[in-house]
């Protein structure tokens, strides 16, 4: 019987664990779900996350709430996010183009303003242990010991769910990142559907960065990503572009770092680089196997195309 | 009231859709100014402008660190430039460079003990054919299946990336490295040849003639026309009997064999062997600069040279001011920006030149 409830307790742990680690890569491919939704591919996710990330740090250390990071945190994300929506709708510049300098900027500005801040402590989000819950055996781990930020997570992985299939709002981005000559004939605003889109996914992808830096390692490194936006650009494929798969990918990815490091610890030797292709091959492997198997992808008709109104030559 | 109406006339004036790109290069500006202003550590705009001007053109040596830079940028925008021809996109640059060094130290670990000369081709032939593989199969995914080769050529880019680390860190890594993850150094032999000792080496030729090659084959031959084609109306294209799929792989392979030239002049001569950190994000930036210059092969040249310039020239001014090296982040992030609203402001400007052209 220990033995079993041993393993119990491990698995929950290793569980516990795996949503902590899978928080910050949840919420930026959750924003970039939003922002494909309607049809706009946004490359930049890593340096969203780096900004938001980067101001989160300097927010907190500033102002000594970690609510405030938070806030910066995604402001930050969403004024990149307005650039990159800026330039795909009102310049009608390439998306795939801005998004890379998108990310390269991202990076630029979080290293450069985050400089002064490099290795400083500060007290960011901790786990909140409620009294008696937290400690119920196996599931007071696995349900009751996260930082805020991962019920919030719930939270907006919900909302958006509610908000893509139960509302007009969500109706209408469908809509637009499927067929926007349609949409614009049925009287929908295609660009100021998507802008709201892009700024929402830049959000989400900011608060993601500040997860990351305020609630796991609670230090600002450059560059402290690490790949983590790239990996959510290819989870919203594998997760064929739906919020709650996204959800459960998101945690299986953070669970597959936790099982890695564990491994380490019980002496199997597994390179860590090989389980950083993992997720790039599943997201091929999902284009493929979606492609061959003729089912639809749940790729949004229209992503990477832009829109232009058919009654203004332009 | 008429000032009222006097101000939205002005503003009716002065924001027509035509000038979004100037404005927005304005205001671009004014928000980068205001960042820098607020920063601790920023040295006046005037400063930093020409101190990376300074430093990228000014002296010899810096001239030639440009140089060394402008050799992968170049390669990759070419490798870029190629299948963009046909409408396609090659993401998959830094996959490719990365492909092209593993490729060529799989040769180095197998045969290094082979003449130099035999040595040099078989690590250019195999070069060549992996970033032809890693370039194959967004080609042969999107030519057969019609899967976007936008994503499964970024997708790649990390695939091999990985790849790198894990030879370098696990099988390949050299014992005699002291524990650094370093693959065997490349014999100075059997790889491109520097200059007078410098790390400018014949990769930069290569790029120049290949640039000037590919102008004049695309200008000549059937492939250029092909390529138009498809850029066009792929229908149209099958239509009149264009063979796609082999259109797309052979684009795709000749942009990966570039890139995969890039990775392995890089590797062997500037970093002198295998190891992390290999690129500075060249593909992508190789990406950028192909897209500047509108995917014209010899247009390709000079934003090479200045993209180059762009990064020496914030490393020579890192030593002098002791920025961060997310300085020249930060400046080819805007200037890339720059390029893409000024190219939509005259773009505008041309347009609306037509039109009044053709009404009177």
């Amino acid at each position: 019987m220990s033995g079993l409830y041993g393993f119990l307790e491990l698995g929950c742990l290793i569980a516990a664990d795996s949503v902590t680690r899978g928080t910050a890569l949840a919420y930026a491919a959750l924003g970039e779900t939003i922002a494909e939704r309607s049809g706009v591919v946004n490359l930049g996710v890593e340096g969203m996350m780096l900004v938001g990330a980067a101001a989160g740090v300097i927010a907190t250390i500033v102002s000594g709430s970690p609510w405030l990071g938070i806030a910066a945190a995604g402001l930050a994300g969403m004024a990149l996010a307005g650039v990159h929506a800026h330039f795909c709708l009102v310049l009608r510049a390439n998306q795939i183009v801005s998004g890379f300098a998108l990310t390269i900027l991202g990076m630029g500005l979080s290293g450069f303003f985050g400089r002064p801040y490099v290795g400083l402590k500060f007290d960011g989000l901790h786990e909140v242990h409620l009294p008696i819950l937290s400690d119920i055996p196996l599931f007071g781990a696995l349900l009751f010991r996260y930082d805020l930020m991962v019920y919030g997570l719930f939270l907006s992985a919900v909302a958006l769910w509610w908000l893509l299939h139960r509302t007009r709002f969500g109706i209408q981005v469908k809509a637009v990142g499927n067929d926007p000559e349609a949409a614009f004939a049925m009287g929908v605003a295609v660009h100021r559907v998507r802008w709201l889109a892009v700024l929402g996914g830049g959000l989400m992808s900011g608060i993601g960065g500040a997860h990351l830096a305020l609630a796991f390692t609670h230090v600002w490194v450059e560059k402290m990503t690490a790949g983590v936006g790239w990996i959510a650009i290819g989870l919203v494929i594998v997760a064929r572009w739906a919020p709650f798969s996204v959800l459960v990918l998101s945690f299986a990815f953070g669970g597959l770092a936790v099982l890695h490091a564990q491994l380490q610890a019980a002496g199997v030797k597994v390179s860590p680089y090989f389980v950083g292709m993992l997720p790039y091959l599943f997201a091929i492997a999902a284009l493929m196997v979606t492609h061959l198997s003729n089912r639809r992808s749940g790729m949004p008709r229209a992503l990477i195309r832009e829109f232009r109104r058919p009654d203004r030559i332009q | 009231m008429k000032i009222l109406a006097v101000l939205s006339i002005v503003r009716r004036r002065l924001f027509r859709e035509q000038y979004t790109g100037a404005w927005t290069l304005v205001g671009g500006v004014l928000v980068l100014l205001c960042l820098l202003g607020w920063s601790p550590i920023a040295p006046s705009p005037w400063r930093l402008i020409w101190g990376v001007m300074a430093g990228a053109f000014g002296s010899w040596p810096g001239f030639l660190e440009t140089l060394t830079r402008t050799i992968p940028i170049l390669l990759c925008a070419l490798a870029v430039a190629v299948p963009a021809r046909a409408g396609l996109f090659n993401i998959g640059g830094e996959g490719q460079f990365h492909c092209g060094a593993i490729a060529a130290t799989f040769v180095l670990l197998t045969a290094g003990h082979l003449p130099s000369p035999l040595l040099f081709s078989l690590q250019l032939l195999a070069a060549v054919i992996g970033g032809a593989i890693c370039a194959a199969i967004p080609a042969l995914l999107r030519g057969r299946f019609g899967v976007s080769e936008i994503l499964t050529g970024l997708m790649l880019n990390f695939v091999a990336i990985n790849l790198m680390l894990y030879l370098v860190h696990g099988p390949w890594r050299d014992p005699k490295a002291l524990g650094w993850p370093y693959a065997v150094a490349f014999p100075e032999e059997a790889v491109f040849s520097r200059w007078r000792h410098t790390n400018v080496h014949s990769g930069l030729l290569v790029g120049l003639a290949a640039a000037v090659i590919l102008f004049v084959v695309f200008r000549t031959r059937v492939i250029g026309a092909t390529s138009r084609y498809l850029a066009g109306n792929i229908e149209a294209a099958r239509r009149v009997g264009v063979p796609i799929l082999s259109s797309f792989v052979f684009l795709f392979l000749a942009g990966g064999a570039l890139a995969a030239l890039a990775g392995w002049g890089e590797a062997s001569v500037v970093q002198g062997r295998l190891r992390p950190a290999l690129s500075a994000g060249y593909g992508y930036i190789g990406f950028l600069v192909s897209w500047l210059s509108g995917h014209r092969f010899l247009a390709i040249i000079p934003i090479a040279i200045f993209a180059g310039g762009l990064y020496s020239g914030v490393d020579t001014l890192q030593l002098d001011l002791s920025l961060p090296s997310a300085t020249a982040d930060v400046l080819i992030g805007a200037v890339f920006l720059s390029f893409l609203a000024a190219s939509h402001a005259w773009i505008m400007a041309k347009e609306s030149r037509r039109e009044k052209g053709a009404t009177t």
